[in-house]
């Protein structure tokens, strides 16, 4: 697990503080997120309102959506790491590898969609802010594989399987 | 007489490849009002023939005329009808119960006109482009109907006809059909000045360009017109501009392609050329991969025009650089002023957007304002109105 976690930090949040200037749509999506980000200029806000297109949210539900998104995570050990927002040009952790895995976020179902489905919710409230949450990437990956009783039974137990630390 | 070879090997000897089965065949003047509007919509509005060669015989055009419609498949506009065939111009009148054309120096002094149904007289156009422009090889011949009294009602050419005459010419060539119908004066004229194929403003511009070439190899003074053409054409060759016709699909890429020429050409006049020039250089050099794009260049000419600043080029590198900050992408000419006229349109009251040069101008002027980081003190455009400007800002990272 151990990325260079304080650079890849420093240099997501000096992208915060620098973004890219340049009208550009792998980076801003259209013309209408570059306004809303010239306005705050948050780049949380450009994937949070990437999601509005997606899942055609109102005002309201993007801005539900952004209050509940954190900034960053904290992993078992403690360590703290920003998520890395920025798109195309913004983007600090471009390459595939261990800082992309656990900086970059992802938008996860909370209940997933096939659960859900079976469950008789609407598209609506599949999509709804309040089943969506930004995690990592690593995170994402692995809930992605196991559901949650098979966590439950299996995860304290990988542990063991490893060789011992010397 | 019958269709030339080269059409008959490949499309049949009744055009079976282009009209398909004789049997299924209708005139289309039998079609309804609809199919004739859904047809002529699939005619193709333009047919390139530079890919023919520097000199396509007839036959090449036509077979390539036709070569497009089959390409068109079942929207052959062609397709299923029946086209009347003539032996000869002869045949057809006496088919159609027609006169037919004849083609003569004829006598000054037998001209008439049919006041009822020619225009007027243009004098200043006979002055200035005719009389003091002369050129014999240019009296093209008119077209004119000739009577039983062998008076010849001059149709078309009535101002090169006067032109020849002011000049003591007393013969002018003509084409001429025999008959007492006033209807051939009406139609003659209809078919001379409504249903011909008007010349394009890139039509204009090539020709003229030529024609300012062909006048200095062979010694002639150039036209004024002919010569600002010839000026633009060397300063679109220098930055790779590819002048081309509206509606050009042969091409096979779209950058730097400009089929605003007419714009251009006007935008080019006000400004005088060396804002012109500047303005060009920095469209085409900022969006290498766009469809060149002549609102843009406009903004600048109006941007640069009110710069006070002594250092052009630099003043050019540093407006290039700044748009290139903002606008990274080599294909984003559009985004320019699009950009800049919504922004304007968001956030004014007057929807109809006057003084488009200006609002572009103000535009770039915010964008070099905020991405420029040389010490050069921008000017902000003139409105032309100073009491009714327009106030807008554009979102600026």
């Amino acid at each position: 697990m151990c990325n260079d976690f304080d650079s890849v930090n420093k240099l997501i949040q000096q992208t915060k503080d620098n973004p890219f200037r340049g009208l550009d749509d792998a980076t801003y999506i259209n013309e209408s997120v570059w306004r809303d980000f010239a306005k705050h200029k948050d780049l949380k806000r450009v994937r949070v309102l990437d999601l509005q297109y997606k899942y055609r949210w109102t005002d309201e539900q993007v801005e539900r959506m952004y209050a509940k998104t954190p900034d960053g995570w904290t992993d078992d050990f403690g360590v703290y790491r920003l998520f890395d927002f920025g798109k195309g040009e913004n983007k600090v952790c471009s390459e595939d590898g261990i800082d992309r895995q656990l900086h970059e976020p992802q938008h996860d179902h909370i209940t997933s969609r096939s659960e859900a489905k079976d469950k008789g919710w609407s598209e609506k409230e599949i999509n709804d802010p309040d089943n969506i949450q930004y995690i990592s990437a690593i995170q994402n990956l692995m809930k992605n594989y196991f559901n949650k009783e098979q966590w439950k039974a299996v995860s304290p137990t990988i542990l063991s399987l490893f060789p011992v630390d010397r | 007489m019958a269709y030339p070879t080269k059409i008959t090997e490949f499309f049949g000897e009744d055009l079976f490849r282009l009209l398909g089965p004789k049997t299924e065949r209708k005139s289309w003047h039998s079609l309804s009002f609809k199919e004739q509007e859904a047809r002529k919509k699939n005619i193709p509005v333009y047919i390139s023939t530079r890919k023919l060669g520097k000199t396509p015989s007839f036959v090449d055009i036509l077979f390539e005329c036709f070569k497009q419609l089959t390409l068109l498949g079942d929207k052959n506009p062609l397709m299923g009808i029946e086209l009347p065939f003539y032996e000869s111009l002869a045949d057809a009148g006496e088919q159609l119960n027609m006169p037919i054309m004849n083609s003569a120096l004829v006598p000054t002094d037998n001209l008439v006109k049919n006041a009822e149904k020619q225009r007027d007289v243009f004098l200043a156009h006979i002055l200035l482009d005719i009389v003091f422009q002369f050129q014999p090889g240019l009296v093209f011949p008119g077209a004119g109907r000739k009577d039983s009294k062998g008076r010849i009602f001059v149709n078309d050419a009535q101002h090169r006809s006067l032109a020849c005459m002011i000049l003591g010419i007393d013969h002018v060539p003509l084409n001429y059909i025999e008959s007492d119908d006033e209807y051939w004066d009406v139609q003659q004229y209809a078919a001379i000045n409504i249903n011909s194929l008007q010349c394009s403003e890139f039509d204009r511009y090539r020709i003229r360009t030529q024609r300012a070439e062909t006048s200095i190899e062979a010694g002639y003074e150039v036209d004024p017109d002919d010569q600002v053409a010839w000026d633009m054409s060397q300063v679109f060759d220098q930055n790779e501009i590819n002048v081309t016709e509206k509606g050009d699909s042969t091409l096979d890429t779209k950058a730097k392609v400009l089929t605003g020429i007419g714009n251009m050409t006007k935008y080019w006049k006000e400004y005088g050329p060396e804002i012109a020039t500047r303005a060009i250089q920095i469209n085409a050099q900022c969006f290498p991969n766009s469809v060149f794009q002549t609102a843009n260049s406009w903004g600048l000419m109006e941007f640069l025009k009110q710069q006070t600043h002594t250092n052009a080029m630099e003043l050019d590198y540093e407006i290039q650089r700044a748009i290139k900050v903002m606008l990274p992408r080599d294909n984003q000419g559009n985004r320019l002023h699009s950009m800049i006229k919504t922004a304007c349109k968001e956030q004014i009251e007057d929807k109809s957007l006057r003084w488009e040069p200006v609002v572009i101008a103000e535009g770039i002027r915010q964008i070099v304002q905020e991405y420029c980081e040389a010490d050069i003190d921008w000017v902000t455009p003139k409105w032309p109105e100073p009491k009714v400007q327009y106030h807008f800002e554009l979102s600026l990272v």
